[in-house]
């Protein structure tokens, strides 16, 4: 038997990789020129710098777009993700390309779409041109608009009334250190409708530094009930951008739960717009940082109509010379009167040298609102620690049983057994 | 014959195991010293109680025996059945038997009970070279002790103290002393907090698990938990020093007469 060695054709991030990855999707015409209007706008957007509010403590001038490799052909090979999860779907895309996928007939049955955006664009082109982008157009910024021009993931789609009853999940993986992968989520609830979705980023530890810009737009429509889950575990050398947007419609509700623990820089950008009266979002955000990494999440709970209830809790642990940042902004608009807004971020130091920086913020424009907002950071209390070892715990055990109390009302949101418990070994192994 | 039982019994008291031997401790908290040269010897398998004012020095010695770390040992040695333990760690000191009912227990949001008492079962039985408990085993246990701190099983998806009201915390704290079957129980005022009835649970408590394996150290500021877990000896820690011993009649004296006859007595500067 012949043994070959398979390199995949690459190129940088480029104009040229925008339409070969295109083309190597099959994708329509009119996708096409998005990808490549798109790709205007990332070049015309200068990189932020630090002098800009929302990246003041956000330090990027060590990436280097071009020192990345774009995948323009599906990997020789992958890792399959094991599980044996109940699951009513499951993808695997590598480097942007599916490598895996089924639906089970019977969902597939009342009309669920859940395949990859490219097939989408072609199979079902009313959907996909009016959701996506509409949340996040190029204008969102620098990293929006690439991922924007080079983005490949999955849609899904669950007509009115019809409820999945178990997740669908996508397994997005980076099989080639050095590269750069766009991952993306288009998720469109559509009235009464219900389903339980998970991304899942995941790549082994690698030397070369790699890129992943993603973005997922969910839409959940009146009365419609959708979860959401990201599972952010990037190998250690990664730059993460991520940008995601929620808009809730009239009695709809989206409850959506980001994990971090991976790459070497994670941003993610979370936004709810609570759109029709009555709707309702809980966000709820986990990071775990050690060693030398940065997180950074940026939230949005933006109330556009009256009664809407919104709840926010993200909490951190930070080891080592890890660093995190969470900037949060309740926004009541005009005549969101009745609205119920709530934030909080938590932060457990695990080391003097680690720093969590909070900054809450509301802007609120209607006079009959509820809205609170609150934020902590601090070591583990030493009495805590103390109780715990004066019944046999060591420091290390007594210190992971607390950052297990800590993170458990998040960890135990997470709707799929395999997830939490790959979650609850990655934490053991965080906490060394 | 009657001569000859005293000799036994005096033979006796000359062997007798000591379970903690303390030698002028001398502790200070944040520079200040509480304990200035504290004597104690604990014999095993008894019952003793150190009786104090406030600010004697009580929950200094319970502190400094389990080993919290702003509880500095300046001077002085404490042996545990021969060990000093002094160089040891809190841990260290749990996995040996050393146990303290804590006054104020801390509540640990997210960390059920049956986790937490999962983690600190196994903790010491490692730490003993013996392996994890067996899962019925442990239920067993678990269920058999609750039962008899007339505990309800809800208790064990709780959150460990959270939301505790003062007479579960304590029961919850001779619960852990059930499963951990300590060799030294240190029982820092137990009876804060408690009405007669809990008090009676809880008392019941140690009193089951006290006997030849288990020495019981309880430290209060009331004679009244000593009606219910009777001292073999009582002891008095004023000015952070013991200033005398007796038997349990002494506790009743206290009670009775105050601390300032043992003050000029003793003549502790006030």
């Amino acid at each position: 038997m012949e043994v070959r060695s398979v390199e995949t054709p690459t190129l940088g991030i480029s104009r040229d990789a925008v339409a070969r990855l295109s083309e190597r999707l099959g994708e329509p015409e009119w996708l096409r020129e998005r990808r490549l209007t798109a790709w205007q706008t990332f070049e015309a957007t200068p990189t932020p710098l630090m002098t800009d509010e929302e990246w003041r403590r956000t330090d990027i001038r060590k990436l280097d777009f071009g020192s990345f490799n774009v995948p323009i052909d599906a990997p020789a090979s992958y890792e399959p993700e094991s599980s044996a999860d109940h699951r009513n779907g499951f993808t695997q895309i590598a480097d942007g390309y599916v490598m895996e996928h089924r639906l089970e007939p019977e969902v597939a049955a009342k009309g669920v779409v859940f395949s990859s955006l490219s097939d989408a664009a072609t199979t079902h082109p009313d959907i996909v041109q009016q959701y996506l982008g509409a949340l996040i157009p190029d204008s969102y910024g620098k990293f929006a608009s690439l991922a924007n021009a080079l983005a490949a993931g999955v849609f899904v789609y669950v007509p009115a009334g019809v409820e999945v009853e178990l997740p669908l999940q996508a397994s997005f993986t980076l099989s080639q250190e050095g590269s750069a992968v766009f991952p993306r989520t288009l998720i469109v609830a559509e009235r009464h409708a219900s389903v339980t979705f998970i991304d899942r980023y995941y790549s082994v530890d690698a030397d070369t530094a790699s890129l992943s810009v993603g973005v997922a737009e969910i839409f959940t429509g009146e009365g419609a009930q959708v979860r959401y889950v990201n599972v952010q575990e990037w190998g250690r050398n990664v730059w993460n951008f991520m940008a995601q947007k929620h808009r809730v419609e009239r009695d709809g509700q989206d409850r959506n739960l980001n994990i971090a623990l991976g790459g070497r820089f994670s941003k993610a950008n979370v936004e709810a717009e609570l759109a029709g009266s009555g709707a309702n979002c809980e966000m709820l955000g986990l990071f775990f940082g050690d060693e030398t990494q940065f997180f950074d999440a940026h939230t949005l709970q933006d109330h556009a109509s009256p009664n809407c209830f919104s709840d926010l809790l993200y909490k951190g642990v930070l080891r080592d010379t890890s660093r995190s940042v969470f900037s949060g902004l309740i926004r009541v608009r005009p005549g969101s009167q009745k609205t119920d807004a709530y934030q909080t971020n938590r932060n457990l130091l695990l080391s003097d040298h680690a720093r969590a920086d909070s900054i809450p913020n509301l802007e609120i424009e209607a006079n009959d609102v509820k809205c609170s907002h609150g934020a902590s950071v601090g070591p583990i209390d030493p009495d805590q620690l103390f109780y715990l070892q004066a019944r046999g715990l060591s420091r290390r055990d007594a210190e992971r049983l607390i950052v297990d109390g800590f993170f458990e009302p998040l960890i135990t949101r997470i709707p799929l057994e395999g997830v939490r418990e790959r979650l609850s070994a990655a934490i053991d192994a965080k906490m060394g | 014959m009657t001569e000859l039982t005293r000799v036994n019994t005096d033979r006796e008291i000359a062997t007798m195991e000591k379970t903690l031997v303390i030698r002028n401790l001398h502790v200070n908290v944040e520079d200040k010293e509480i304990l200035k040269g504290l004597d104690l010897e604990l014999e095993k398998g008894k019952t003793h109680a150190i009786m104090g004012p406030n600010g004697s020095g009580k929950s200094t010695l319970s502190y400094a025996l389990a080993g919290h770390p702003s509880y500095e040992v300046t001077a002085g040695e404490v042996l545990f059945e021969g060990q000093d333990i002094l160089e040891m760690g809190p841990d260290e000191r749990a996995q040996a038997g050393i146990f303290l009912a804590f006054q104020y227990p801390m509540s640990i949001p997210g960390v059920s009970m049956a986790n937490f008492l999962r983690s600190a079962v196994n903790s010491v039985r490692r730490a003993r070279g013996e392996g994890d408990m067996r899962v019925p085993e442990f239920r067993k246990k678990l269920t058999e002790r609750m039962a008899a701190l007339k505990m309800d099983r809800s208790f064990m998806g709780r959150y460990l103290n959270e939301g505790f009201s003062g007479g579960e915390k304590k029961r919850a704290e001779i619960l852990q002393m059930a499963m951990l079957e300590p060799k030294l129980a240190i029982m820092d005022e137990t009876d804060s907090g408690l009405d007669i009835d809990a008090l009676r649970v809880v008392s019941d408590g140690v009193n089951t698990l006290k006997g030849d394996d288990m020495t019981v150290l309880v430290i209060t500021h009331y004679q009244r938990l000593l009606n219910y877990i009777k001292p073999d000896y009582v002891h008095v820690l004023m000015d952070g020093r013991i200033v005398t011993s007796g038997g349990p009649e002494l506790a009743l004296e206290l009670e009775s007469r105050g601390y300032d006859w043992v003050r000029a007595e003793f003549a502790v500067p006030a």
